[in-house]
Formats: structure tokens, sequence, C-alpha cells
């Protein structure tokens, strides 16, 4: 290993790192590594394939190639995304509910094969002990579970006091 | 045996060398940071995969990250020294819904549909736009909620200020 070797592995590492700045801030921040599962899978690939490029398995040139044609993908893919929204369900996946008005929902635990238990830790994380103080709870296509609570259960808002206060004076 | 020994020795040198690069580059490269600090910290334990396996040389390994490491923490110098170069590699916050409208620029830049939106509402727990003074799509690739005055969380001074 001399000492050239290791300036071109330097420079290597260098063009393939802006390349990568490039591609993903193209993107956009949504899309690589945080709003889907896929996005996440994106950026995994984005990342494994650049280490023979760096050190000089492959041409540098055919690394940038590779990681235009993932990333060109994923834009094409996004922008469907945002223009159809039949494309984004197919997709990207759709919010599926699984409490509604205090009930579990079956049909969405089968669809996302989530069990009651499961179920109950994500609800917990949230703060929640009662499903009756839940009035929607939706898995998103994030993967994270949203909870909308009931009108008795919420959070106390600004207004609410305000009525409260006024019928008191 | 010789063979298993090389791993350790590699496995061991590669840990603490990222150890340090990781130390040096503060918190903010895997919690916390853009996706684009993700990649890159994807992209150093790629590098050290090949360096453990003896795929590489040790010092090509090291070179190797040491470099992406370094050209990481420049972007992230100019950043922090310049708002200019951060909007440019990082883009500022995307503010895609203003006193209970949507932006429909903002969303474009976004790239959220609506139905994107109306996630981003419920895992704030509100459902209704109107309630939404602002809501900031963050560099980090989160979305940011202020409630309106009305519809924000009740605080003890509301109350000190009502009596």
């Amino acid at each position: 290993m001399d000492l050239q070797e290791l300036a071109l592995t330097a420079l290597r590492a260098t063009i393939i790192y802006v390349v990568l700045l490039v591609v993903v801030r193209l993107l956009g921040k949504r899309t690589v590594g945080g709003a889907t599962a896929f996005d996440f899978m994106v950026a995994l690939i984005l990342s494994e394939v650049v280490d023979e490029p760096i050190y000089g398995d492959v041409p540098v040139v055919q690394g940038i190639v590779v990681i235009a044609v993932v990333g060109g993908w994923h834009f094409v893919n996004s922008w469907l995304s945002y223009r159809s929204v039949r494309f984004d369900r197919l997709a990207g996946g759709e919010p599926t509910v699984l409490v509604k008005d205090g009930r579990i929902i079956r049909k969405g635990m089968r669809i996302e094969r989530i069990n009651e238990e499961e179920l109950w830790s994500l609800l917990r994380l949230q703060g929640i002990d009662d499903l009756k103080d839940v009035r929607e709870a939706t898995l998103e296509p994030d993967g994270l579970l949203s909870v909308l609570k009931t009108d008795e259960a919420r959070e106390l808002q600004r207004r609410d006091l305000d009525g409260v206060l006024r019928k008191a004076a | 045996m010789d063979h298993v020994w090389g791993v350790v020795v590699r496995a061991t040198v590669t840990y603490l060398f990222l150890l340090v690069l990781l130390r040096l580059s503060g918190k903010r490269t895997v919690a916390e940071g853009t996706p684009f600090d993700l990649v890159v910290a994807m992209v150093l334990g790629n590098l050290a995969g090949a360096m453990i396996w003896g795929e590489v040389p040790v010092a090509q390994g090291l070179v190797a990250m040491g470099t992406v490491m370094l050209a990481h923490l420049c972007v992230v110098y100019a950043s922090f020294r310049s708002i200019r170069f951060d909007q440019l590699v990082g883009s500022g916050p995307v503010p895609v819904l203003r006193d209970g409208r949507t932006l429909r620029d903002g969303l474009r830049r976004a790239r959220m549909n609506t139905g994107d939106l109306d996630v981003q509402l419920r895992l704030h727990g509100r459902e209704n736009p109107r309630e939404v003074a602002e809501a900031l799509l963050e560099p980090n690739g989160e979305v940011s909620l202020r409630p309106t005055e009305d519809a924000r969380t009740a605080r003890h001074r509301d109350l000190d200020r009502a009596a």
C-alpha cells in the first residue's frame, strides 16, 4: 500500500461524498432516511454501494452512475407520490385505523399484523391507558401511531379555560 | 487461527477509530441530525465492514473513513458559519401550513401532498388545520407545529392571568 494509492483513496472518498451530498440534497429532506421504511431502504442502498468505488474495486464513474440511478428513480417515485394520491397509496402505503371511538378495529389490526399487546405498547408510549380516551388511533405510512383523543380526554386548551373563567366571572 | 486474530485486531482498531471519529464530530451525526448525517454514518459503517474483513488494507480503510468524516466536518462547519451555505446544502425549514391554510408552494417544495400533511397533523394529535398557526418541515425531515393561541395547550400562567 503506497502513499499514492492512499491519496487516491482520499480523492475517491471526497468525490463520492460530494456526489452523495448533492443527490440527497436534490431528493429533499423527507425522501431519504425519514418518511417511510422505503426511504430508509434507499438511504441504506445509497450508503451500501459506495465502499467499492472508494476502495477502488470499481471505477468511480460507475459508483457515481449507480448513485445517480438509484437517486433518480427515488426522485421519480417521490414526485409521482406527490402528484397522484393513487400512486402514493400504491407505493407508499396508506394510513390504517386501528382504534375508532374507543374500539379496536380488528380488520386494521389484521392488515398491519399488529396484536393487542403491541397496540397497547404503542398506546402506552403516548400516555394512553384507557381505550375510551381514544377517538381514533392510526398507524401512519411512516410507521408511527397517531392518536386523536376524545374531547373529554384531550389536553386542556387555552380556549377551554376561557369558557370556564367566563362562567366563573 | 492467524486469520481469526487478524479479524479481532482489525475489528478493534476499526471500533476505536470510529469511536474517536464520531466523538470528534459531535452528537449530531447520528441522533437528531439531517437525513444526510444518517447516510454519512451508514457510509462509515460500510467502509468499516470491508476493512474488518480484510478486503482492503487497514491503512486504506482508515484513510477512507477519515476522509469522509473530514469532508463531512467541513460541510457541517461551513453550514454552521454561513446561513447561505446551509440553505444550499441542507435547506432551512419549509413552511407548509400557515394560519390554518395549506401553502401550495411549500408543499410542492417539500413534495408532500395534502394526505401527507394530514398524517403529520394527526401525529401531533390534531385534525383541524384551523387549529394550526404554523407548520414547518424542519431540516431533519420532521414537521413541527405551532397551534393557534386559542388551541394551544393551556399553561399555568393562563390561570394566573385570568385570576
